[in-house]
C-alpha cells in the first residue's frame, strides 16, 4: 500500500514538473513564433479591452481622449490663468516672438530667438538637438549649433534635454525635476513652495512661462509699441492698465504664454481618433504596439489623457554630458531627500519621432532604443543603482522581437499627431523671422521673402 | 543553445558598454563621448607634470594598505549625494596631500583640484565628477581587471600654479576622498 502511495506521489510529482516544463515551453514558444495578427477589427478589439482596464472607476477609452484645442471649458487650467481665446492667441505670437530677446548676453545675438528656438511644432514642441540652444545657436531644427565667435558663457543653453510643451496642461509641475508649480506633487513640499520662481502660488505652467522670459532674458519693451500688440493684450488682459510697467507686462506674457501651450495637444494623432472612435485610424502593427504597451507595465505611469501621470521615478537613465557637474540628482536637488536622488518626472508620449535624442540625458539615440533599454531592465547610469532609488518598475518586460518592433511602431506613428503646424502663427506682428532670427535661420528659412 | 548564444552576445554588448570609462584603465582607450566637454574647462596655468616623490607622498605609488571596501565606498556615495543635494553636484571636492607626507615644507599645501576626463580636458572635481569616481570604483571592486588610472591636476594655494599628477590609482584617490569626509558625523538627511 505504501509502496503504491510512494508511486503515486512520485507519478504525481513528476506530472506536476512535466506541466511547469510544458506551460513554459509552450509560452515561450507563444512569445517567439506566434505569427503576426493582421486582422484589425480582432486587434482593435483586444486593445479596445486593454485600454479600458487602465482607464480608472470604468470611465472608458473617454480617459484617455485629449479635447479640442478650442474646447477651452475642457482644458486643465490654473485658476488664476482662465483660458480665453484672447489670451490663446496673444501666448501663440509671443511664445514664437523673437523681438522678446532684448537682453541676450552677448549684444550680436539681440533679437534672434524665442520660446520656439528650443520648442518649435516641427519638432513636437522640442528642439530636435542634444543641447537646446537659445539666443546664440545659429540656423534652424538639427543644424542649429553655437556661435562659435562667442565664448560658450555667452550662450542660452540647457544642461539637459529640452522637455516638449505638447500636453503639459496635464502636467501640473514641470520641467524634469518639478520645481516649478505649488500644486500636485509639489502640494506637500514646503521647501518647494518656498521657492522664488513658486511666488504667484500658480501651477508650473504658469510658473515655468513667467520665469523662462526671465532666465532667457527676454522683455516685452521692443513690442509694446506695436500696435497689434497694443490690440492683443488689452483683448487678452482688459484689466491691464493703459501704461503699464514693464515686470507686470513680463507676468502677462507668461499667462498668455502659458495659455496657448495648454492648448498644444496631440488630438489629432491616429490613437486619439482611435479613442474617439475612428477604428480605421491606427495599422495592424500600431494596434499591436499598443496592445503591448498596454499589457506592459509601461501603462502605470503612462497613463491618462497625455499617458504620463505627474509623478518621479528613477529610472536609471544617463545624465546629459554637457552637464558639467557630473551629476543630476533630478528631484532630490528641488525636495532635499535622498529618497528622491535621481528621480525625473514621467515624459509624456506623443510626437516623440518628431525630435531625437531621447532621455533626461539625451542618452537614446532613437525610440527602438529606449525601447530596448527599458525591455532590458538595466541601468545605464550605475550611480542610480547603488543609490537604492531605481523604480520598482524597472523591470525587463520580456518583449519579442516582434513586440519591441511593434511598440515602437505605436510610439512613432500611433501617437504621432502630424498637423502640429496648425499650431504656429503664420507671422509675427514685428515682422520677423521665427522661431530664430539669426542670419542664418533667416537664410534657411526664407525669411526675406515670407516674414520681413 | 541558439538562447545561449543570444544571452552570450547580449552579456559581451552589455559588458562593453557599461563601463562608466571615467578613469581610464590601463592599457585601455576608453571611447569618447560623443559630445565635447569644454565650457567650464577653466583656462589655467598648466606647469610641469610633477611626480609623487616631489610631492612627498611617495606612499600612494602603491595600493592603499586598506583598500576602501565595498560599505565605506557606498558610504562615501552617500555623502557625496548629500553634498551635491545641499550644496550643488558642481561643489568643489578638492582632496589636500596630506602635509605630514610631504618632505618639502615650503610646499605644504598641495591639494588635488582636477581631473583629465576621457577626451582629454580638464574639469574640476565636483561632488558629481568625485561621485562618479566612486561608483567606478565600487564597479571595480567587483571585476579583476587592474585598477584604473586617473590623471590629476594638483596647485600649491601659495603660487596658484597647476602641475600634473599623472596614472594615480583609483582605489588610493577613493582612500584619500575617505579620508577627507568624517563618517564619525551624522549624515545630513537620511
Amino acid at each position: 500500500m505504501s509502496k503504491l502511495f510512494y508511486f503515486i506521489q512520485k507519478a504525481f510529482l513528476i506530472t506536476i514538473v512535466f506541466l511547469f516544463i510544458a506551460i513554459g515551453s509552450t509560452e515561450f514558444a507563444y512569445a517567439q513564433d506566434q505569427p503576426e495578427n493582421n486582422n484589425t477589427s480582432d486587434l482593435s478589439y483586444r486593445l479596445k479591452r486593454l485600454v479600458k482596464n487602465a482607464a480608472p472607476n470604468h470611465s472608458g477609452l473617454e480617459y484617455f481622449a485629449l479635447p479640442e484645442s478650442s474646447d477651452l471649458n475642457n482644458i486643465p487650467a490654473d485658476p488664476q490663468n482662465p483660458l480665453t481665446p484672447a489670451k490663446v492667441k496673444l501666448g501663440q505670437l509671443l511664445f514664437h516672438e523673437t523681438a522678446l530677446t532684448i537682453n541676450p548676453l552677448n549684444p550680436k545675438h539681440w533679437q534672434q530667438g524665442s520660446c520656439s528656438s528650443c520648442h518649435f511644432a516641427a519638432a513636437g514642441f522640442r528642439s530636435n538637438l542634444a543641447q537646446g540652444l537659445g539666443v546664440g545657436g545659429l540656423g534652424a531644427n538639427k543644424s542649429r549649433h553655437r556661435d562659435a565667435d562667442v565664448p560658450p558663457t555667452e550662450l542660452d543653453k540647457l544642461d539637459i534635454l529640452v522637455p516638449t510643451v505638447l500636453n503639459t496642461a496635464y502636467q501640473d509641475v514641470v520641467p524634469w525635476n518639478g520645481r516649478a508649480g505649488v500644486t500636485g506633487p509639489n502640494t506637500k513640499e514646503p521647501i518647494i513652495q518656498e521657492f522664488d520662481i513658486n511666488r504667484f502660488k500658480m501651477k508650473g505652467l504658469e510658473t515655468q512661462a513667467i520665469e523662462g522670459l526671465n532666465v532667457h532674458r527676454m522683455g516685452t519693451a521692443a513690442i509694446v509699441s506695436i500696435p497689434a500688440y497694443q490690440e492683443l493684450f488689452a483683448k487678452a488682459f482688459p484689466d491691464r492698465s493703459y501704461v503699464s510697467a514693464e515686470v507686470e507686462d513680463i507676468k502677462r506674457a507668461g499667462l498668455a504664454i502659458a495659455a496657448y501651450n495648454r492648448t498644444l495637444l496631440t488630438n489629432q494623432a491616429p490613437f486619439q481618433k482611435w479613442v474617439k472612435g475612428d477604428e480605421n485610424s491606427m495599422s495592424a502593427k500600431e494596434l499591436r504596439g499598443g496592445i503591448a504597451f498596454f499589457s506592459s507595465s509601461c501603462i502605470t505611469c503612462h497613463t491618462g489623457p497625455n499617458l504620463a501621470k505627474t509623478e518621479f521615478h528613477a529610472m536609471g537613465f544617463a545624465d546629459h554630458p554637457r552637464d558639467l557637474s557630473g551629476l543630476n540628482l533630478g528631484r532630490g536637488t528641488v525636495t532635499k531627500k535622498a529618497s528622491d536622488d535621481f528621480k525625473f518626472k514621467t515624459p509624456q508620449l506623443y510626437n516623440l519621432a518628431d525630435s531625437t535624442p531621447y532621455g533626461h540625458g539625451a542618452s537614446f539615440n532613437n525610440l527602438r532604443e529606449v525601447v530596448q533599454y527599458f525591455n532590458r531592465g538595466e541601468v545605464q547610469n550605475l550611480a542610480v543603482k547603488y543609490s537604492g532609488n531605481t523604480s520598482k518598475l524597472f523591470r525587463p518586460l520580456n518583449l519579442t522581437q516582434n513586440q519591441i518592433e511593434d511598440l515602437t511602431a505605436f510610439l512613432e506613428t500611433g501617437l504621432r499627431d502630424p498637423e502640429l503646424a496648425r499650431y504656429a502663427p503664420s507671422r509675427l506682428p514685428s515682422g520677423l523671422c521665427f522661431p530664430n532670427n539669426d542670419s542664418l535661420s533667416r537664410e534657411q528659412l526664407n525669411c526675406s521673402e515670407n516674414h520681413s | 543553445m541558439k538562447i545561449f548564444f543570444a544571452w552570450l552576445l547580449i552579456t559581451i554588448i552589455c559588458l562593453s558598454n557599461s563601463s562608466l570609462a571615467y578613469a581610464e584603465s590601463p592599457n585601455k582607450i576608453s571611447s569618447s563621448s560623443p559630445f565635447s566637454v569644454q565650457d567650464l574647462s577653466l583656462i589655467r596655468k598648466i606647469g610641469e607634470p610633477i611626480n609623487l616623490e616631489e610631492l612627498g607622498a611617495e606612499s600612494w605609488k602603491n595600493t592603499p594598505e586598506n583598500s576602501p571596501s565595498e560599505y565605506e565606498l557606498i558610504k562615501l556615495a552617500d555623502r557625496l549625494r548629500d553634498v551635491g543635494r545641499y550644496l550643488g553636484t558642481t561643489w568643489p571636492v578638492i582632496v589636500p596631500i596630506p602635509v605630514s607626507e610631504i618632505q618639502n615644507k615650503k610646499a605644504s599645501s598641495w591639494r588635488i583640484t582636477d581631473f583629465r576626463d576621457t577626451e582629454g580636458e580638464w574639469l574640476s572635481l565636483s561632488s558629481g565628477h568625485a561621485l562618479r569616481f566612486v561608483i567606478q570604483e565600487l564597479e571595480a571592486l567587483k571585476s579583476s581587471s587592474q585598477q584604473p588610472l586617473v590623471d590629476f591636476l594638483v596647485t600649491d594655494e601659495g603660487s596658484k600654479v597647476y602641475r600634473q599628477l599623472l596614472g594615480i590609482s583609483l582605489d588610493r584617490y577613493c582612500r584619500e576622498l575617505l579620508n577627507l569626509f568624517d563618517f564619525s558625523a551624522k549624515p545630513l538627511n537620511k
